[in-house]
């Protein structure tokens, strides 16, 4: 795989599935990476696209506005009906540009795990743009499906997040064979602002112990002898379920190939087997503490 | 229709702000808050959270109202944590405050706000600020969600401002809205706490909360906090008495799957 410049559209499937990407430094000022840990990182968002419409995974921090609406202006016309879903609601990497594409696109709909998405998403100026509610929201339960396009026969299915801290949505592609996983498999940071952001292979950077820490320094800082069997059952079930041949993180590298897949789900759930109530001793972990 | 019962003065020079927000679960309709907490010093006003993003209009008005009438400043807003219902409110804020620092853990927020960063004070547990006769500390964030969380303290008050910290709904249709923990006398604590923390505090589903309560018990005892002023939930006024039933509830997600 070539090496992808900074806010460079990548094509993962021919006129169907494009990622939209930028690079960040690593310095401890983001909330979604380790405050110690130092380098690059691509935040990315998805488009799945049909002939009649489109789907956008997650829309950016609205420091990257103009970078996103580029990439995007490049993926789909501005009549193209286009529905948004920001996997992380809560989170402003996800819900940053829902403003600013929902007035420059022709956006149809919100999935949301909350009724009334502009309530969630429209914050970033001034005043708010009343017009953005009369646009109707799906709300997500524990699964939901949505077909691209109109009458096209492309179905995703959108699912809340097996393993989770804040509420979050996972997403299945069946016609790409790609699980979209918000803020879970984003451990895959470069020391270079350049690199392959697309995996084909196993990296360093991806060892068991670099992935626990990454883990229980981000948003899993729970995880060490919590009751982790159970999150293990939910996500061996989507891994059986579904046939994945890509893992489309919400920030971090991608993994492609079934091989590279399931070694990322085998490391997750020996991890979670190790932190397990049965094999971890449970404490409390405070503000800052690294491990 | 609902009507709003805030903003409301809990003690002196400390206003509750905000609105409700409507949820449904399991066939009931249940309330909860996303607060904000407007603290009057003798020369400068804090404001704690900036609310639901669908609330700011309704939040402003109320602030600005207490703030003419005390003829006091906004000067700073503290967010608890880096989440929409905590800190969507900033650039709101600073589009209309362009001197007001924002303190806390300020990470993300350059990336979220970029044309406010110079607005963005960092702040870590133990570090204050002066708003004259009241002084502000950041304190330790026992129960949270986001790594960044931080949770606030006022002195000589005593109050605890601890975001997703005792966060808990209340019962619309008897009356709750606006009521302080111990005014709501039909609200079932427990249950109400427990359904929170079992939907939006994934982690406490899985984690032994023995643990975090312990602490937080041992954080309460420390800063002798008298009153505790939560985001979501109603603010408690009485910690000893209180503080049990909701620690009770933030067990039930674990002790229900454990069962």
């Amino acid at each position: 795989m070539n090496k992808n410049k900074n806010g460079e559209v990548v094509e993962l499937e021919k006129d169907k599935l494009f990622l939209l990407q930028n690079i960040v430094k690593l310095d401890g000022r983001l909330i979604a990476f380790p405050p110690n840990l130092t380098g690059f990182a691509p935040l990315n968002c998805y488009v799945l696209k049909e002939d009649t419409g489109a789907f956008l995974i997650d829309t950016g921090y609205l420091y990257h506005k103009d970078s996103i609406l580029n990439q995007l202006s490049k993926v789909i016309s501005f009549d193209t009906p286009l529905s948004i879903l920001p996997t992380r609601v809560n989170e402003f990497m996800t819900v940053g540009n829902v403003k600013s594409i929902s007035q420059k696109f022709n956006t149809q709909s919100y999935y949301l795990a909350q009724p009334d998405a502009p309530d969630w998403f429209d914050f970033t100026d001034r005043e708010r743009d009343h017009s953005l509610r009369k646009i109707p929201t799906h709300v997500i339960g524990k699964h939901i499906e949505c077909e691209i396009g109109f009458k096209t026969g492309r179905v995703i299915e959108i699912m809340s997040a097996p393993l989770r801290l804040i509420n979050t949505a996972w997403v299945y592609d069946k016609m790409s064979k790609t699980l979209f996983t918000s803020d879970m498999f984003t451990y895959g940071v470069s020391k270079n602002p350049v690199d392959t952001w697309i995996l084909e292979k196993d990296d360093f950077f991806c060892e068991s112990q670099f992935i626990k820490s990454f883990m229980l320094n981000t948003r899993y800082w729970w995880l060490e002898g919590a009751k982790t069997n159970l999150l293990r059952k939910n996500i061996n079930h989507i891994f059986e379920k579904y046939d994945i041949k890509t893992i489309a993180p919400g920030y971090g590298k991608l993994f492609c190939g079934k091989d590279l897949v399931e070694k990322q789900f085998v490391k997750l759930d020996a991890i979670l087997a190790e932190f397990d109530v049965s094999n971890a001793k449970a404490y409390y972990v405070s503000r800052n503490h690294l491990r | 229709m609902h009507q709003n019962r805030l903003p409301r003065e809990i003690l002196k020079n400390i206003f509750w702000l905000g609105d409700c927000l409507v949820q449904h679960y399991q066939g009931k309709t249940y309330h909860s808050y996303n607060s904000s907490y407007l603290v009057v010093g003798k020369d400068k006003a804090l404001l704690v959270e900036t609310g639901h993003p669908k609330d700011f209009n309704i939040l402003h008005e109320q602030m600005i109202k207490i703030l003419d009438k005390k003829q006091v400043p906004l000067k700073y807003i503290f967010t608890t944590h880096q989440e929409t219902p905590h800190a969507g409110g900033i650039a709101r804020f600073l589009n209309l405050y362009p001197d007001v620092k924002v303190l806390g853990d300020v990470s993300d927020y350059h990336m979220a706000f970029p044309m406010f960063t110079d607005n963005f004070v960092s702040m870590e547990v133990g570090e204050k600020i002066d708003l004259g006769r009241i002084e502000f500390f950041a304190a330790e964030p026992v129960v949270r969600d986001i790594r960044t969380s931080l949770w606030g303290f006022i002195h000589p008050q005593r109050i605890l401002f601890p975001g997703d910290g005792f966060a808990y709904s209340h019962y619309h249709w008897d009356g709750h809205c606006g009521k302080l923990a111990e005014e709501a006398e039909s609200l079932n604590l427990f249950e109400v706490t427990s359904v929170f923390a079992e939907l939006a505090l994934f982690w406490t589903n899985f984690v032994d909360m023995n643990i975090y309560s312990e602490r937080l018990i041992k954080l309460i005892k420390e800063l002798n906090v008298q009153c505790i002023a939560p985001t979501h939930g109603l603010p408690i006024m009485n910690v000893e008495e209180t503080i049990p039933k909701v620690i009770e509830g933030l067990h039930g997600p674990y002790e229900k799957i454990a069962s």
